[in-house]
């Protein structure tokens, strides 16, 4: 319903009768992922060996698994909250607290270790070897995307920073019904298959998760869509990508290591989502990486979503790209502006 | 006289040096070969919000004969959401009032980049022409790599008007031109002013190219790679201890024998 209502591009009439084999086989399975229905709407016969962009994870156990133990911990609670009396509910909610809160508190401390700002940004020497990322077993970027002018950021910045290598692997995560991000990502993959033909070119996989409030959407049923959207971030960040499997790879492609975000509401709940499973030791605690970066927009205030992240103090590293930003934000790294590198004037 | 007639057009903020070298400049403004070339102007409102108030003003009568006497022949309008609203007010427009300026409107398109290259000086085709942009970051960011002369006016109806920040940023910077609704006309004369005299990053008279990709190794991004280096701890360990003797070296040393060092110490 919702991908109906959002692409009003028809489909070009040589090219339905192919697809639509293919749609309805998708039509009844569960996962969230881009399915070629959704992606009809969008190609074009130019786009079509795009179509191998859009990972199709097939049976989303880890969704069932996470859905199944979200009830069975809703049941418990109800049962407890029933048969246990107030003052071991108390002390419970208590050492629940007291652990999150003490996760969070260590989790922030590690992340002031690595506060080097602009010296990591670019390189002081062009002839220096470092960083250099090649040699590790695995480099695995979390991309989330937002809308329009944060897309088209993200998309910036991801060029700004690539370089070649074959042990990449990108993961995009767009919301539904965003199909100006889609094309902006398909772009991006086509400059970049066109820079590097080989197979220093990297994987790429593209995650669809929900909107965490669509445009019409009543707000009383937002937190609930929230929830869901949470339930695939989960997913997001632990599925294994397809391009790298296990038998080929072990588990170094599990989780990505680093989530970039740059301001979408999306953004915020991924990594919050990623704050929880490493609260909960459900990852390895040197994966899932945070870093945000204030807009390229926002030069003196910050976004609401900035607010979010300085205060809840979830992102490994938090950098504005501009000067009186961050003379007004002591805590955060200026990093100078990544998103463009703009000709000077003069 | 002529300096006069100039700087009636700027802002008082302009400085004083700037109207200065735009007198000069008068001159060669004028001459034939500036002036024969067409020039074409693209107004754009970006694809999430509607904008009536800047599409009003670019097909009133004042703002079409000001550019149509700057050698505009070609009027595209992006114009998002609005296109049906913008039809209509476009067929109030009488012909006579158009002043030969061609009006393109459509909705959405996948090539902006394309509209604004045309924007740009191609020598024998096209003069300068002028993107009229709201000032979302993403149409912002897309103009300024194109490098075309460009006038940003922020949308006043979006939440708490936050597209003034990037405007005001960009009139600073000298990236862009500060278009006020109801002034538009006067910006644009402005942008194509300073294009002449070379006061902002808009490329004046060289023909578009994109971007290298990917970015040279010295001006790449590489805060992202430490990041995945923080992932594996002994990594990044040496990795950061190359980078400060790397450095050290830098300032001490030629740099032939830095590179030296450094070969031997990631064989070590």
């Amino acid at each position: 319903m919702d991908s109906d209502k959002s692409h009003k591009v028809p489909v070009p009439a040589g090219i339905a009768p192919s697809r639509s084999h293919i749609t309805k086989a998708k039509e009844d399975s569960t996962n969230h992922s881009i399915t070629p229905a959704d992606i009809s709407h969008q190609l074009t016969e130019a786009d079509d060996n795009m179509l191998e962009f859009f990972e199709v994870f097939g049976e989303d156990d880890f969704a069932v698994a996470f859905f199944f133990w979200t009830l069975v911990i809703i049941l418990a609670a109800v049962g407890v909250v029933l048969f246990v009396s107030l003052s071991w509910l108390t002390a419970f909610a208590a050492v629940l607290a007291g652990f999150v809160v003490f996760r969070h508190v260590s989790l922030r401390r590690e992340r002031g270790q690595h506060r080097t700002g602009r010296g990591w940004v670019t390189k002081p020497d062009p002839n220096l070897a470092v960083p250099d990322t090649s040699g590790l077993p695995a480099v695995y970027f979390l991309y989330v995307l937002g809308s329009g002018g944060h897309s088209a950021e993200m998309v910036e910045t991801i060029k700004q920073k690539f370089r070649g290598q074959k042990n990449q692997h990108r993961r995009y995560i767009i919301t539904s019904g965003d199909g100006s991000s889609l094309n902006m990502v398909k772009k991006l993959e086509a400059t970049i298959s066109d820079a590097y033909p080989d197979e220093r070119a990297g994987t790429r996989d593209v995650f669809k998760i929900k909107r965490a409030r669509a445009v019409h959407q009543p707000k009383y049923t937002a937190p609930f869509t929230s929830l869901l959207s949470a339930a695939h971030a989960i997913n997001a960040l632990t599925r294994e990508p397809n391009l790298r499997p296990v038998r080929q790879y072990g588990h170094q492609f599990k989780y990505p290591h680093v989530i970039v975000t740059n301001g979408p509401a999306t953004g915020f709940i991924v990594a919050l989502v990623a704050h929880l499973l490493k609260i909960f030791y459900l990852v390895p605690q040197n994966r899932l990486k945070t870093v945000y970066i204030e807009s390229w927009a926002r030069t003196k205030t910050l976004s609401l979503t900035g607010k979010l992240f300085l205060h809840a103090g979830i992102a490994n590293m938090f950098c504005v790209q501009h000067q009186p930003l961050a003379r007004a934000i002591p805590s955060a790294e200026y990093v100078g502006q990544v998103t463009a590198r703009l000709t000077p004037v003069g | 006289m002529s300096a006069l007639d100039i700087s009636k057009d700027l802002p008082s903020s302009s400085s004083s040096q700037e109207k200065a070298i735009l007198a000069m400049a008068k001159p060669k403004l004028n001459e034939e070969e500036a002036s024969i070339l067409p020039r074409r102007c693209l107004v754009t409102i970006g694809a999430t919000a509607g904008f009536r108030s800047l599409l009003a003003e670019v097909i009133t009568p004042k703002f079409l004969a000001s550019i149509a006497s700057k050698g505009f022949e070609n009027l595209d309008v992006q114009c998002g959401p609005d296109l049906a609203w913008f039809r209509r007010q476009l067929e109030e427009v009488p012909e006579e009032q158009r002043y030969d300026v061609e009006i393109d409107c459509f909705a959405f398109t996948k090539n902006l980049t394309e509209y604004m290259v045309h924007c740009r000086f191609l020598p024998g085709v096209r003069d300068n022409g002028c993107v009229i942009s709201h000032a979302g970051s993403g149409t912002v960011l897309e103009a300024l790599k194109v490098q075309a002369p460009l006038v940003v006016v922020p949308n006043p109806t979006l939440m708490d008007n936050h597209q003034a920040e990037l405007a005001e940023e960009c009139e600073k910077q000298k990236w862009a031109t500060y278009g006020k609704l109801g002034n538009l006309a006067k910006a644009v004369n402005q942008a194509m002013a300073r294009v002449e005299i070379g006061t902002t990053s808009s490329a004046a008279f060289t023909p578009y190219a994109p971007p290298p990709f990917p970015v040279p190794e010295a001006e790449r991004t590489t805060l992202f790679d430490w990041m995945v280096l923080t992932c594996y701890p002994e990594e990044l360990r040496r990795q950061q201890y190359v980078q400060e003797l790397g450095s050290a070296h830098v300032e001490a040393k030629p740099k032939d024998k830095t590179a030296e060092d450094l070969a031997r110490l990631q064989v070590d």
